[in-house]
């Protein structure tokens, strides 16, 4: 019973292919057209939800807390005194002033992030860290040492040269010794730094003696983030207490559907699907009503014309949905998710060479196919139902 | 050959191509999570707190310490016209 049930819908697809068949160019075309709706759509997804990821597996290791100061709703410098302010309070493991900010070059257009580090010493580099060194050896006098990443060589136009020069804000010229470089694979969270020392980015900016930017806090026991995140703001008037679980709800949502891209992505999907579903829903050829006639002459049954009907849709929409989402994996996979780079990267002229893992997330495809497919497959019913209504006297 | 036959064999061959799209898929995060693991080292030493994605406008390339209203900063009545944060939902 169950294989000739079975065998009774094989022969309805095979004669639902057939039929698609013979209207090959219009359903190749909405084939290709409803394919690429799904896989922008899921390009979109994959892209972001690899950022989420990234975020999220990467910033667990970002400061506890970082201070910094406001002054009439602007960032202002921190001193050394206001460091002295919160260094003796119950809970803080490390307390580390640093100079953090950017250069832009105005020779080529580029800004580079730079972290002034109070640790940094160009002989010793720093010990663990994926850096390609270059030693100091120490015969360059007045030259600062730094450690740079990918885009800034390429920037620079570094490649077999080591030293390179930036503007002070008198327009005097300072000097710097690449010691290392950031190893490729870490592109992601070092591509546009400069690290050199703290007096060293103090002299580059112009700062006077014993400003800072921001300090960075460690809290020895992580439940008490928060209470020392308010005990130091109480202790520093004016200052900006930024917190690790803040930092990370900050990524968490920005990249998503509430974004400029994702709702012009949603919602010309949702319009191209209204319009392939209007179309469906409101055509019904008179080849295609002879065609029904003819059926129903030769002894179909109402049930049996709707299942060809559905089956088509089937077919149509299910293979638009795998190409569609196939494509886009091997778009954000295999090319980095080529496409939206543009839009990523904006107006950058460093460009970090991003490589995106795609993320499978099931909440994704269930979005997609609800926008996509149930609606289709729902606007086929009434063309179906009114076609399998017509009486074969009719047309015959 | 069956019309559905046909049908099967193209199914397969996308599945096929699915199947190499993860083995794909399982050497990259390998390789994605030895390069996490320097990447957090690199956080923690510097105390880094964002990702390098683009690094036009400075409150893009360090989202997370940045001032909501920061967009509109750069000077009286300048309004946000990064294409970058096209991308970005709003901080809250």
């Amino acid at each position: 019973m169950a294989f000739s049930n079975l065998n009774r819908h094989r022969n309805i697809l095979d004669y639902a292919l057939g039929s698609l068949w013979r209207n090959r160019f219009k359903n190749i075309g909405v084939f290709l057209v409803f394919s690429l709706v799904i896989f922008i759509m899921a390009s979109f997804r994959l892209v972001t939800s690899s950022l989420d990821n990234a975020a999220e597996q990467l910033l667990t290791a970002v400061p506890d807390i970082t201070v910094q100061k406001m002054t009439a709703g602007r960032q202002d410098v921190l001193r050394y005194k206001d460091m002295a302010e919160i260094e003796e309070l119950f809970g803080i493991k490390e307390l580390k002033p640093r100079i953090w900010g950017y250069y832009f070059d105005e020779l080529n257009g580029a800004n580079y992030t730079v972290i002034g580090d109070p640790s940094f010493d160009g002989r010793q580099q720093m010990p663990g860290l994926p850096i390609v060194n270059q030693p100091d050896d120490g015969s360059r006098q007045g030259v600062s040492p730094v450690v740079i990443g990918q885009s800034v060589i390429y920037s620079k136009n570094l490649a077999g040269r080591h030293s390179f020069s930036l503007f002070r804000p008198d327009l005097s010229l300072k000097s710097f010794y690449v010691t290392g470089a950031f190893a490729e694979n870490t592109s992601l969270v070092t591509s546009d730094l400069i690290v050199m020392g703290i007096e060293a980015a103090a002299d580059l900016f112009g700062m006077g003696e014993g400003e800072l930017t921001d300090l960075v806090v460690s809290v020895g026991n992580p439940t008490e983030i928060d209470t020392i995140a308010k005990k130091i703001s109480e202790r520093i008037p004016g200052s900006r207490v930024i917190t690790k679980k803040q930092i990370q709800k900050t990524y968490r949502a920005a990249f998503g559907w509430r974004s400029g891209l994702g709702l012009i992505c949603l919602l010309g999907s949702v319009c191209a699907f209204i319009i392939l579903a209007w179309d469906k829903a409101s055509g019904l050829s008179e080849e295609q009503r002879r065609e029904v006639g003819i059926l129903k002459a030769v002894g179909w049954q109402t049930a049996d014309v709707m299942s060809v009907r559905f089956w088509e849709s089937v077919v149509i929409s299910m293979l638009s949905f795998t190409a569609g989402y196939t494509v886009a994996w091997a778009h954000v996979l295999w090319f980095d998710g080529f496409l939206f780079r543009p839009v990523l990267l904006g107006w950058s002229v460093l460009r970090p060479p991003l490589t995106l893992l795609p993320v499978f997330r099931l909440a994704d495809l269930i979005l997609i196919f609800s926008i996509s497919i149930l609606p289709y497959l729902a606007a086929t019913v009434m063309p179906a139902w009114r076609s399998a209504l017509i009486r074969p006297d009719s047309i015959v | 050959m069956r019309p559905s036959t046909r049908l099967l064999i193209l199914v397969s061959v996308i599945a096929l191509f699915q199947l190499t799209l993860y083995q794909s898929y399982y050497w990259s995060s390998r390789q994605q999570q030895a390069a996490d693991q320097q990447m957090k080292l690199v956080i923690q030493r510097l105390g880094l707190t964002d990702l390098c994605i683009a690094t036009d406008a400075r409150y893009i390339r360090h989202l997370s310490i940045s001032d909501p209203v920061a967009p509109f900063m750069d000077h009286p009545g300048g309004i946000e016209h990064f294409p970058s944060s096209a991308v970005i939902a709003p901080v809250r």
